[in-house]
């Protein structure tokens, strides 16, 4: 059981390291009816969301990397051109909320919405609430086409997201568990909004130590700190020297597979 | 049914109806009194089309419920203090549900009666997609119907806008005929689907009256204009929803006034 898990492991990371298909390259060929597939890109949050479910679901899934900025036309032509998209039997679907939702609503153990509907509303308010940090940590660390943001900016930008997660901070205190979902493990919540944070823990490494979560952050901290040592961010998430390599080199070349090849390893 | 079953499902309506047209409550006026216990109370404002489809599931699943309705213009700082200051919000069982579809999701599946999402998870989810996509017609119908501070928008202008409004409604179109039933939940009724995105094209209906008939969606849209047809014989429509005539008017004193009672009050009957 252990070879096999590992094996399988390993040929799924082999999957979710493979070349970003572009324009040009031919379509990707679902072969296994009853699999997932999922088109991801590597750094992207949105699709980092579903990788995690299935990998916390320890669903069987195929990764096909997209080159968001030269997309291939069967892409284009099937999807409506993000990702991540899922494939699974005749299914198209697109969104990382609904596709996650839909994966927890197909495969079993472990469901990661609570069962209490009410839960489940208050956190899915949570998540939308948290997904907002996005517009002050975007234009932090992409690189935004025909815009300059200055360091100054940048800095500016990082004392409103600082703000803004006061209110995370609050909402783990309220709850008074490690994760959103629990003092054993994460749930949903915890999955959707992890990718944000792996780009906040990045910045110093990115930007410098001025882009630094504060100390008196101290539930965020704790939270950040148990969520890297559970099994779908430790196989999947990024560290925060990986990850800052990788943006540069994104941001400098707009070449995901040198970013990835060139960080290897980080 | 019988006499007095009748007698007291009128007597709910005209109850419920009651609270719907009642006075937006502003800045100054006495918290509302919550029911706290297994009603549903919502936060509402009579012409929001997103607070909209919350009522429409709950006429839909036959929920007893507590309106409230709030100026959005200047709103009460009671309700600001609970809420992130958007309407709708429910409140049940003393927690609060922001976020229209958030909301309505979260009624479907507490509330048994009539479940509006489909059973198969891949057809929800495919809906889901769907309404996300249905709802950006936003983008093109907001500018045409609604005075935005502070920015003109010209008759012109507003016809382009009008045509990638057309535009996009072409997707709807293509949906409706491709699924070949008289509502995306089928033939026999509206799932959360029509609900969602029924309010967009309430709006979209009172735009000939609110300014003139090069705003009538095209004879074309086949499927489209026999759905909004089918949707306004639905239980849930019929109860809360506006005609054109009294949406446009509403519209206009709203646009004008910035007044959402004047506005119910003096299109009441349209």
């Amino acid at each position: 059981y252990f070879i096999q898990s590992n094996l399988r492991l390993a040929r799924v990371m082999s999957t979710w390291e493979s070349e970003h298909l572009s324009q040009g390259s031919p379509k990707y060929h679902i072969s296994d009816d009853n699999k997932v597939h999922i088109y991801n890109m590597r750094f992207c949050p949105y699709a980092e969301r579903t990788v995690l479910v299935l990998l916390a679901k320890n669903i069987p899934f195929n990764i096909v990397n997209i080159n968001l900025k030269n997309k291939p036309d069967w892409f284009v032509e099937s999807t409506f051109g993000q990702v991540p998209v899922i494939l699974h039997k005749e299914n198209i679907i697109p969104e990382s909320l609904i596709g996650c939702d839909y994966l927890d609503d197909v495969f079993g153990e472990p469901k990661l919405h609570p069962k209490d509907p009410l839960q489940k509303a208050l956190d899915r308010v949570v998540v939308e609430k948290q997904s907002g940090m996005m517009k002050f940590l975007f234009p932090i660390y992409v690189k935004i086409p025909n815009k300059i943001v200055c360091y100054d900016e940048k800095v500016e930008m990082f004392d409103k997201l600082v703000d803004y997660l006061q209110s995370f901070e609050s909402e783990l205190g309220g709850r008074g568990t490690t994760f959103l979902g629990g003092e054993e493990s994460p749930n949903m919540a915890d999955y959707m909004i992890w990718p944000f944070f792996e780009r906040v823990e990045c910045l110093p490494k990115l930007i410098d130590e001025k882009f630094t979560l504060p100390s008196s952050l101290v539930h965020v901290h704790a939270w950040m700190k148990a969520m890297r040592e559970t099994k779908p961010v430790k196989e999947y998430g990024l560290s925060p020297e990986r990850l800052a390599k990788a943006t540069s080199i994104s941001m400098e070349f707009s070449d995901y597979d040198k970013a990835m090849k060139e960080s290897a390893g980080l | 049914m019988s006499i007095n079953k009748t007698a007291l499902l009128i007597s709910r309506i005209g109850r419920v109806m009651s609270t719907w047209e009642s006075e937006h409550l502003s800045q100054g006026s006495p918290k509302f009194d919550i029911d706290e216990n297994d009603k549903v109370n919502l936060y509402n404002m009579r012409f929001c089309p997103y607070s909209e489809r919350t009522v429409l599931v709950m006429l839909a699943k036959n929920i007893p419920f507590n309106m409230v309705n709030i100026n959005l213009k200047n709103k009460p700082d009671w309700f600001l203090q609970s809420t992130p200051g958007a309407v709708p919000v429910i409140l049940h069982k003393e927690k609060i549900i922001p976020d229209s579809l958030i909301a309505c999701d979260y009624l479907d599946e507490v509330f048994p009666e009539t479940k509006l999402h489909p059973q198969d998870p891949s057809q929800k989810a495919i809906d889901r997609v769907f309404v996300g996509k249905q709802s950006s017609m936003m983008q093109f119908l907001y500018p045409i119907f609604a005075k935005i501070p502070d920015k003109d928008v010209t008759y012109d202008e507003k016809l382009v806008f009008f045509e990638k409004l057309v535009n996009h409604i072409e997707g709807f179109e293509t949906e409706l005929s491709k699924r070949g039933t008289s509502f995306l939940g089928g033939k026999e009724s509206p799932s959360m689907a029509d609900y969602m995105i029924w309010p967009f094209f309430e709006r979209v209906d009172c735009l000939p009256f609110l300014i003139d008939d090069k705003f009538a969606l095209p004879s074309s849209l086949t499927h489209v204009n026999a759905w909004i047809k089918g949707m306004r014989e639905t239980k849930a429509v019929k109860e809360y929803g506006m005609s054109p005539k009294r949406l446009a008017k509403a519209t206009a004193i709203c646009n004008e006034l910035a007044d959402y009672n004047k506005a119910m009050k003096e299109t009441v009957g349209l």
